[in-house]
């Protein structure tokens, strides 16, 4: 009882970000969808002379199969750019507000002083954010699914929907490192600095080759 | 049995180099209404955080219903009522929903008291807490407080940004609401001593960090009294020496104000004796006392 408690007041205090999230993504996702017919026209417009110019590059050739399998462009566009850079983005903003927003408000005293354990206190938030990450993430995912369908595009949709179950442990997992360094911070604008630099370090290994 | 509410043993809290409570000792007994006083800075805001674990000690004890705090699960904590010196609420939230958020903590949740308190105060239900004056987010902290009907209430403050009718009726509140109620007791802080000495069984001085005295009001009221004389002529020397005289303090040209822990009737009729044009006793209240802990030199800072 107490625990979800907490968590209902997380989700409206929030609920203005969640909306916010949702309706940006609802965007993303509506404009990734109708823009791939816009692409594909185009690629097919280029050239032959051109086009062989074009396959000599690496890059020029990945591009030409993304806009040639609407699975493939879905899952670069979406799953692996927009859950990941949009995600963090918004997994660093409720990180930074949960404990250091509460400081910085001055409500920490009245959160602390309810009967609830530290653990049942961090928890609550910690649920919070994640279902505010799925919510708009999920939601944003089902959008592109229901625009597909209705611009006539299909794609793998058990394999992106598994990728985005991917995506979302990960987020979370980077949410939870966030909300662990807002417990140590007392302004969230700084604790937002820590989580993305945090987020910087753990993606430098991708980098690599 | 135990009859303390909570006990506070060696408590100590040092901020870096600075240390802010030293050794602190005292036990609030079940039923009893305690005043927190001492000036501004004297240590009584970090004692009240200390016992509601919002900071750690550096040093010492705190035993709340007979257990150690940190120790103490929910339940127990469901029966601690708090109001901090700045009783910063949930702004984003409306009274109606910080009374349904806080009412989902505490199984006792007096429905009846709360809807009670919320007409007595005309507190506005659909109204944004961040809307609320500062006297009115007081009053909705107590009726917070006082709906889960807590063993121990511990009021930081509360009497500040409240009107003097407001004041009076925040304080007979609390009487009404605790009076009468076996092993309920309040730990209140306040710089309002007059109004505070309306309702306290007990007082503990606090200053710089220490605290200098507990003393119950009874025996406050009986043990010191003063006597303000205006002699005629030169007062009379032999007077000061008297035993139990504590403090003898002048008042223009030959008036004294002379207080007195013991031996009274020798002291008064000796008073008498001398030719005199004024002769009032009256009883030290807390405010005398707080003078006489605090030090002359504070009553401007509070």
């Amino acid at each position: 009882m107490t625990v979800s408690n907490l968590v209902r007041k997380e989700l409206y205090q929030m609920r203005w970000i969640m909306i916010i999230g949702l309706l940006f993504c609802t965007g993303l996702a509506v404009i990734l969808a109708i823009t791939f017919n816009y692409l594909e026209q185009i690629v097919e417009e280029i050239p032959v002379e051109i086009m062989e110019l074009f396959t000599n590059y690496e890059v020029a050739r990945e591009l030409l199969a993304i806009f040639g399998n609407y699975s493939l462009y879905v899952w670069s566009q979406w799953n692996a750019k927009n859950l990941y850079q949009v995600g963090a983005l918004f997994a660093i903003i409720i990180a930074a507000i949960q404990f250091a927003g509460e400081v910085s408000r001055r409500t920490i005293g009245f959160y602390l002083t309810r009967p609830i354990s530290r653990w049942q206190g961090f928890l609550a938030k910690a649920a919070a954010g994640s279902l505010i990450l799925l919510i708009i993430f999920g939601g944003g995912t089902i959008i592109i699914w229901a625009a597909s369908i209705i611009i006539g595009q299909s794609a793998d949709w058990g394999r992106l929907f598994a990728a985005l179950v991917v995506s979302l442990v990960w987020l979370n997992v980077y949410y939870l490192v966030g909300c662990i360094i807002s417990t140590l911070s007392r302004e969230p604008i700084t604790a937002g600095v820590i989580i993305g630099l945090v987020g910087i370090g753990l993606s430098l290994p991708g980098l690599l080759p | 049995m135990n009859d303390s509410c909570l006990q506070i043993k060696n408590l100590g809290k040092d901020f870096g180099s600075k240390r802010t409570l030293s050794a602190v000792t005292l036990s609030l007994e079940k039923g009893e209404i305690m005043g927190l006083v001492g000036p501004n800075g004297a240590g009584k805001t970090t004692m009240i955080k200390l016992i509601m674990g919002l900071l750690h000690p550096t040093a010492g004890s705190i035993k709340i219903f007979g257990n150690d705090r940190d120790t103490l699960s929910c339940s127990e904590w469901r029966q601690v009522g708090y109001i901090a010196d700045e009783p910063i609420l949930y702004d984003f939230m409306s009274v109606q929903k910080l009374i349904n958020f806080n009412r989902g903590f505490f199984p006792q949740w007096d429905e009846e008291k709360c809807r009670d308190l919320v007409a007595r105060f005309n507190l506005p239900l659909h109204e944004s807490v961040k809307n609320l004056s500062r006297g009115m987010t007081t009053q909705l902290s107590l009726t917070l407080a006082l709906a889960q009907v807590p063993r121990l209430l511990i009021l930081d403050e509360p009497l500040d940004g409240l009107d003097p009718m407001r004041r009076l009726e925040f304080l007979n509140l609390i009487l009404e609401d605790f009076t009468g109620q076996d092993g309920r007791s309040i730990l209140i802080s306040s710089h309002y001593l007059e109004e505070l000495e309306r309702i306290v069984d007990c007082i503990a001085f606090l200053h710089e960090g220490q605290l200098k005295r507990v003393v119950p009001m009874e025996q406050l009221k009986v043990e010191e009294k003063t006597i303000r004389v205006v002699f005629q002529k030169e007062p009379p020397e032999t007077l000061r020496g008297m035993p139990g005289i504590k403090q003898v303090q002048k008042e223009g040209k030959t008036g004294y104000l002379i207080t007195i822990e013991e031996n009274f009737n020798a002291i008064y009729e000796a008073c008498c004796s001398f030719p005199h044009f004024v002769l009032e006793i009256y009883h030290r209240n807390l405010e005398d006392m707080f003078h006489d802990y605090a030090g002359r030199d504070v009553n401007d800072r509070v």
